[in-house]
């Protein structure tokens, strides 16, 4: 299982691991996610961590409570977390990609070029 | 509802094992009593257990003062590396007598939690190796229901996998029960992610005792060039000063500004690296 | 309640370990009795012509030793399983207290069994018996009175004993390494000291030979000292048992 980087919090990064199931269809929409007691005894994370994670989605509505059964990814919660991600790609990609390319001396010109290659790269 | 230490101290001849401690555990959590070998970990919950007797200070468990009373002894289980059964005892009759101390002893999980481990049943608990000694303890601990339980150096001589398999069950049990654990350990890396509080003790006294969620916000590292480091220093809490060459990385108490200054870069720490610079902070003073 | 583990514990254990005792005691009877084994014989002969011939068997001392030995030995445990166990020190002691005390109970209880069987049969085996060998001429009790004497004063013996082996072992656990040595030399000096002094002192010898003559003077008396002593060895265990640290038992 994947490590956690102690840097970060932890709750944190196990949110980031859930939305990343759900993008990707780990987690179907109005399928189940594992339970609390089982995020913390398979990551050995602490239960108040775990319940902390999940709570963020769960505030979110991309992930509701049934009572007694468990809890399920929210119909349309993929669809959200595209739409927040790509909200967030300016920010949290482009911009640093760009400061970069500044302290490199790349002009605009020549950063857009790149864009242009990378994004016929092939797979 | 807590165990609760106020202003304990014990001495050992000239040494201070515990000076003038005041802490509290509960609120059914995960705790990290963290320290190195010799901060005085185990004699603060032998002083809790009764094991030994504080000189000064007391001990309340639940309200309660603790020592010589059944009833608020036996709401605390300690797994320590002592071992305090008889010299021809066997592990399962160990198991039973545990049992009769304790109705609600989960015997079934007990006999799952020891074949996992694959624990030798028959064999005398004095005779264990010191991992096996370790499993057999911690069995009795995952299976017993106190309200308080305490783990001391629990891993001691147990390889990596059943490392792993214990901590699993702990947390698995911890999402399961409300008890209150305290997990006492120098392997500051394996429990960063099980505990959500720290009680950081150096030398008989208490450093920190903070929320593991606090710690994102209680340090940081800054690194650059060395002028530039010590400039942006100055006036600020450094716990830890590294250089390489011209490079230098200080460890500042506090929150980072949003924004590291030109030049410098700012890195998150995590519990291991921040209990590092404590340690080596309390050093330097105690040298002074 | 964390007495009644510990009692149950120290109690499986001590049946156990008294059984073997006093089994060993009935075989070594038996034997006796067909003569073949002899203990303490005695014969009488006039030219060449055995008159009277008889052999004793003791079961006070072997079992007022063996509770000496098991106050040692069961008193560190005890406190140890009850402190593992979230037992406070009152309770482990009274615990182990109790058992003492039910075993020394169960012990002279076979004695008086055994007399009273002995009574029965007609043997040149005579058992010798604390009370009897200070209170009865034919050495051997006859009457359930006398038997029963046997019995009481043979519990109070065996609780003295069991109760200086529990503080000893606790006081020696207590001790740290130069304690014990102090301690180990000094009852040997006062010892020694104490037995000089009785010789050079009129009085002191007097008056330790007025308190044994009291205490042999009447079953009472007897009965009282050994009563006594066990509550003052119980009395120190105890006070050690309010301060010390509960240690593993190192190999």
């Amino acid at each position: 299982m994947a490590g956690f980087d102690g840097t970060r919090p932890i709750f944190l990064q196990l949110a980031e691991m859930l939305e990343e199931g759900i993008i990707s269809g780990a987690f179907p929409e109005e399928g189940q996610i594992p339970s609390i007691t089982e995020y913390s005894a398979a990551l050995k994370i602490n239960p108040a961590t775990a319940l902390k994670g999940i709570n963020l989605l769960v505030d979110e509505g991309l992930v509701y409570k049934k009572r007694g059964v468990g809890m399920f990814v929210s119909e349309g919660a993929r669809e959200k977390l595209l739409r927040k991600k790509r909200e967030s790609f300016y920010s949290e990609r482009v911009l640093p990609v760009a400061r970069e390319a500044k302290a490199l001396g790349l002009t605009q010109d020549e950063l857009q070029a790149l864009t242009a290659r990378a994004y016929e790269e092939k797979e | 509802m807590a165990i609760e230490l106020k202003g304990v101290t014990k001495r050992y001849g000239a040494t201070t094992a515990l000076d003038k401690v005041s802490v509290s555990f509960g609120g059914g959590i995960v705790y990290g009593l963290l320290g190195a070998n010799g901060a005085g970990k185990t004699t603060m919950m032998n002083v809790i257990t009764n094991r030994i007797f504080a000189d000064e200070g007391e001990v309340l468990i639940d309200g309660e003062r603790a020592p010589g009373r059944d009833k608020a002894l036996g709401r605390v289980y300690m797994m320590a590396e002592a071992n305090l059964f008889p010299d021809s005892m066997k592990v399962e009759p160990a198991l039973r007598l545990t049992k009769s101390f304790y109705p609600t002893f989960d015997m079934d999980y007990a006999l799952a939690v020891a074949k996992r481990f694959e624990l030798p049943l028959k064999k005398k608990v004095k005779s264990l190796s010191t991992g096996y000694a370790s499993i057999f303890r911690l069995t009795l601990a995952l299976a017993v229901s106190t309200p308080y339980v305490i783990f001391d150096e629990p891993v001691l001589g147990l390889d990596a996998q059943h490392r792993d398999l214990f901590y699993r069950l702990l947390m698995e049990r911890a999402a399961q029960t409300e008890q209150t654990v305290i997990l006492s350990t120098h392997l500051i890396q394996e429990a960063a992610s099980l505990i959500s509080h720290a009680v950081i003790i150096h030398s008989g006294r208490i450093l920190r005792d903070m929320d593991t969620a606090a710690l994102t916000g209680a340090a940081y590292q800054v690194s650059g060039p060395a002028a530039a480091v010590d400039a942006y220093c100055a006036g600020r809490h450094v716990l830890n000063v590294n250089s390489l060459g011209g490079l230098k990385t200080a460890c500042v108490e506090g929150e980072p500004e949003a924004e590291a200054p030109a030049g410098l870069e700012f890195a998150g720490m995590d519990l291991q690296d921040y209990f590092i610079s404590l340690m080596n902070e309390a050093d330097r003073r105690e040298v002074k | 309640m964390r007495f009644a583990p510990i009692f149950k514990y120290r109690m499986r254990d001590c049946l156990i370990s008294g059984g073997v005792v006093m089994l060993v005691m009935v075989v070594m009877t038996v034997l006796s009795y067909f003569g073949i084994v002899t203990f303490g014989g005695y014969e009488e002969s006039v030219d060449g012509v055995v008159t009277e011939r008889f052999a004793t068997m003791n079961f006070t001392m072997p079992y007022v030793i063996f509770m000496f030995v098991v106050g040692i030995v069961t008193i560190r445990e005890d406190m140890r399983i009850g402190i593992q166990n979230g037992a406070g020190r009152t309770t482990s002691f009274l615990a182990n207290l109790a058992c003492l005390a039910a075993t020394a109970l169960l012990l002279n209880l076979n004695c008086l069994v055994f007399y009273k069987l002995w009574a029965l049969l007609d043997t040149e085996l005579i058992i010798i018996d604390l009370y009897s060998m200070a209170f009865l001429q034919e050495m051997t009790p006859d009457t359930l009175g006398e038997m029963l004497m046997c019995f009481i004063t043979g519990t109070a013996a065996s609780l003295a004993l069991a109760g200086c082996g529990v503080m000893l072992s606790l006081v020696y656990w207590r001790l740290g390494k130069a304690g014990k040595w102090i301690l180990s030399l000094g009852m040997g000096a006062a010892f020694i000291l104490f037995i000089n002094a009785s010789a050079s002192y009129d009085w002191l010898r007097l008056a330790l030979t007025n308190f044994f003559v009291w205490v042999v003077k009447a079953p009472i008396n007897m009965d009282v000292f050994f009563l006594a002593l066990a509550a003052v060895f119980f009395g120190i265990g105890r006070a050690v048992t309010l301060k010390n640290p509960i240690t593993a038992a190192t190999a």
